[in-house]
């Protein structure tokens, strides 16, 4: 069993990560877990891929480590049984988002749903429950559009309602990306002025 | 297939989050901030990382913090996951000349095992605990995704413990430990290798109090590396019930350090 385990063990070479399929079909012959590592970290790689799709959803240090340690569980599980394909890293990447958002709402006590008592917007008197998030949100969207300008507005409307990359963004508006992140930030910094971090709630992450 | 950083060896300066960031954030001056439009303009790749990272930012303005964060936390998660990779490697689905050649080397073992003059790595022979150490490997995981990491201010003081220069790296890991705070992955392998360099500078007692802190982090692997350099501090103490308590539990637990701790049982007993 020892030589067993070393010869599965055998250390992965660095040029692995050129070929994430060809690790993905190496791990699930041998099972071993080295292997589904060395892929993870592949797709981390310098510019934290998947750190910032963990840090720009769960803020809270502990739920963000709950949070992580349960995605890679699950995923080492997936990809198990995963179908080997070119795009490992996309639904990687795309998984992580998704089970971030569903640990959110499963557990999470960060994020209040706009409409609470500290909603400026909710204080209409004759305000009924149900009635009141149809009201947040046309509210909400009728101040958007007062305070953010109507090229930012479709801009972030596009990425954030839509779900577009800046690229397609950029394409559809026959603008340059730079342009495109110029816009969401001025865009996302009038609301945030605005409506703190509640107006997140409106653009309908889950 | 996607972009991703390593399948593009192109304006490899410019494709770390720290980088990305000081630029999102204008930090960088007038001739970083020119060179990394032009690098953007040429190279695809890093367009697409600079976009995700913006839109992240967008999303948490308190990325550049969180983010390392979170990349320690992997950092964690993967040093957890390689561990148990390592030792519940199976051998279901080697094909059968796997076996042939498996079992030709436990053969050679075996004969080795009979004719081989005497091992020098047998733990017994070992004189004091720091050749233990040498034989059994000392401990140098310093995070994984060190070569992907950003610089931490640890690093120098991990570089001199890499080096062995335990007397030297006591007081560097000393200056930067907080003691107060157990939150990151930084100051839990500070917390680790400064207990290591009291023991292997023939300080084991000063190891002790962080050893124990090192016991009380959550994460399995931490637990047993406290065990086996307490149970090495407690023989060079003298105290070998002590050490054969820890040694027990390492064994028992089939982890981390379970081998090296049966060996050593034998040799204490």
């Amino acid at each position: 069993m020892i030589v067993l385990a070393l010869l599965t063990n055998a250390p992965v070479p660095d040029s692995a990560c050129e070929d994430l399929p060809g690790l993905l079909g190496t791990y699930q012959r041998t099972q071993n877990q080295q292997l589904v590592v060395q892929l993870l970290e592949c797709i981390e790689g310098p510019g934290y891929r998947l750190s910032i799709i963990f840090a720009s959803l769960i803020r809270d240090q502990d739920e963000r480590q709950d949070c992580i340690q349960d995605f890679f569980i699950k995923m080492t599980r997936y990809l198990l049984r995963a179908e080997i394909r070119e795009s490992i890293p996309g639904y990687i990447k795309s998984s992580a988002r998704n089970h971030s958002l569903n640990f959110l709402r499963d557990n999470s006590t960060y994020s209040e749903p706009i409409g609470g008592e500290d909603d400026p917007a909710s204080n209409t008197p004759d305000a009924t429950p149900s009635a009141e998030e149809d009201i947040s949100m046309k509210q909400f969207l009728k101040v958007a559009e007062e305070i953010v300008s109507e090229e930012n507005w479709e801009t972030i409307r596009l990425v954030y309602l839509d779900g577009l990359s800046y690229k397609e963004v950029a394409e559809q508006l026959d603008i340059r990306t730079s342009t495109v992140r110029g816009r969401v930030q001025n865009g996302i910094k009038k609301l945030r002025e605005q409506f703190g971090e509640r107006f997140w709630d409106f653009f309908g992450e889950d | 297939m996607e972009n991703l950083d390593i399948d593009n060896p192109q304006h490899k300066e410019f494709r770390s989050f720290g980088k990305v960031m000081d630029y999102l954030e204008e930090k960088l001056s007038s001739e970083e901030t020119t060179a990394m439009e032009e690098a953007i303009e040429q190279d695809e790749s890093l367009e697409d990382l600079v976009n995700e990272i913006h839109q992240a930012w967008m999303q948490n303005p308190n990325l550049r913090a969180d983010a390392t964060e979170a990349h320690a936390q992997l950092g964690e998660v993967f040093a957890n996951l390689d561990e148990k990779g390592q030792q519940g490697a199976k051998s279901i689905g080697l094909s059968p000349s796997w076996y042939w050649v498996a079992a030709a080397v436990v053969v050679m073992l075996i004969l080795a095992w009979q004719f081989w003059p005497r091992s020098s790595n047998n733990l017994c022979d070992c004189d004091n605990v720091s050749q233990i150490v040498q034989e059994t490997g000392v401990y140098s995981q310093h995070y994984t995704l060190r070569a992907a990491r950003e610089p931490l201010p640890a690093d120098q003081a991990f570089a001199t413990y890499d080096n062995k220069n335990y007397q030297e790296a006591i007081p560097q890991l000393e200056a930067l430990l907080d003691t107060n705070s157990q939150t990151t992955l930084e100051n839990r392998e500070m917390t680790l290798s400064l207990a290591v360099s009291y023991l292997m500078a023939n300080r084991s007692a000063d190891a002790l109090p962080y050893l124990r802190r090192v016991g009380s982090f959550m994460e399995p692997r931490y637990q047993s590396e406290a065990d086996w350099y307490t149970a090495l501090v407690q023989i060079d103490l003298g105290n070998t019930p002590a050490a054969r308590q820890h040694l027990q539990k390492l064994r028992d637990r089939r982890q981390l350090h379970a081998d090296d701790a049966e060996k050593l049982l034998e040799c204490i007993e």
